[in-house]
């Protein structure tokens, strides 16, 4: 026989507000009643550990917030970076935009704001990190990933799709990514191609010509053999 | 809005989003970090969406979207960390796995990510998820069948 139960969103209005109907439900429904009881025992968590350790910094958001205004946080979401880079080694048959170039900011969400992250600056080793790139001509397919200490290479951007995002110079990228918390150096390269280009062909590149350990992390400058794409790239050393 | 006031609102609300996050993110950490992002996103519009019975979808809404955004971003947790558990009743909809992976809701958009959890790990109904994304039960229906057939797809061609 089907038992209809209680969706999440109905328990939460429950908690809200007793009806006679759900509360009905609830008498006869031992899943219903379990899962309301776990509800009401992650309140209490909330109360007793996440609101005391979230609270001043809540209030503190708020409160700069309403003094600067939500068009001030915005803005300091949009204070252009950053990182200037040239494209490096065209090759012979190379037809481009003369000074074309690529800028990526990175901004690290703070206090409810994008705080602007500077090439080399120590971060959290858990921050959350969103992107803004500018380009200098066509529209390019961007790439961003990043490498760090252990050889591991990240797909930041885009989530999803094997030919880049195509996106509109000086667009914030749609969301963001959360670093992995460990500490260490971590190298973010925006790569922006005229041409598709697979993220396998790219973390090829990252990983033929970035040794394990955090000096060739802190040191690389470019990712090899990318033909016309233009790159740039951002260090960050992530700190417990 | 006075820190009192701000801090009052957190109170009430905060349970509510906590226990959003913590049902997607499945880790308290992350969860508080992620409860604290959405108040703040939220605070101002709270003073102003008074009535209890609105404010409910409202931060159901934006607390899923922001907190399925930061599984799609957390591209390095270990996949098994982001399994959510897929309610008994969703064989109904012709999905017979127990478990619903990043893995598998990463091949879809947000809506469609946020109408599967809805409907296949929340027990929601159409109408009801239809009314908290505010989109119309017809496109409700339409992404979750669009998932079930590529979900089931995709999970044939893995296994």
């Amino acid at each position: 026989m089907r038992v209809d139960h209680l969706s999440e969103l109905a328990l939460e209005q429950q908690l809200l507000q007793s009806t006679a109907e759900r509360s009905q439900h609830l008498e006869s429904c031992a899943r219903c009643a379990a899962r309301l009881q776990a509800m009401r025992e992650e309140s209490e968590q909330f109360r007793r550990f996440v609101f005391p350790a979230t609270q001043d910094r809540v209030a503190a958001a708020t409160r700069s917030k309403s003094r600067f205004g939500w068009i001030a946080a915005g803005l300091a979401f949009a204070v252009l970076v950053t990182v200037l880079a040239v494209p490096r080694g065209p090759s012979a048959d190379y037809v481009g935009v003369k000074g074309a170039q690529l800028q990526l900011s990175v901004y690290r969400e703070a206090e409810g704001v994008g705080a602007l992250v500077h090439d080399g600056e120590a971060i959290p080793a858990a921050s959350q990190l969103r992107f803004r790139v500018r380009t200098v001509g066509d529209p390019c397919r961007i790439w961003i990933l990043s490498v760090d200490s252990g050889g591991a290479v990240s797909r930041l951007f885009p989530a999803e799709g094997e030919e880049g995002g195509l996106v509109a110079s000086g667009d914030a990228l749609p969301g963001g990514v959360a670093l992995d918390g460990h500490p260490g150096p971590e190298r973010l390269f925006a790569v922006c191609s005229r041409r598709p280009l697979s993220f396998k062909e790219l973390e090829r590149a990252a990983k033929d010509s970035i040794a394990q350990g955090e000096a060739p992390v802190r040191e690389a400058r470019e990712l090899p053999g990318l033909d016309n794409a233009l790159q740039t790239t951002v260090l960050v050393e992530k700190t417990p | 809005m006075s820190d009192q006031r701000v801090l009052e609102l957190y109170q009430q609300w905060g349970p509510v989003v906590y226990r959003r996050c913590l049902r997607l993110l499945r880790d308290p950490e992350w969860a508080k970090d992620a409860t604290q992002d959405v108040f703040l996103q939220a605070a101002r519009q709270l003073e102003k969406l008074e009535a209890a019975e609105r404010v409910l979808p409202w931060l159901y809404r934006i607390s899923t979207h922001r907190c399925l955004n930061l599984r799609r971003g957390a591209r390095r947790r270990e996949a098994h960390e982001l399994v959510l558990e897929v309610r008994e009743e969703a064989r109904e909809h012709g999905y017979d796995e127990t478990q619903l992976g990043q893995q598998v809701l990463a091949r879809f958009d947000a809506t469609t990510q946020a109408v599967a959890v809805g409907v296949l790990v929340d027990g929601m109904k159409h109408e009801e998820l239809a009314q908290v994304l505010q989109i119309s039960s017809k496109t409700v229906s339409r992404k979750l069948q669009r998932f079930l057939v590529q979900a089931r797809k995709y999970l044939a061609r893995s296994t």
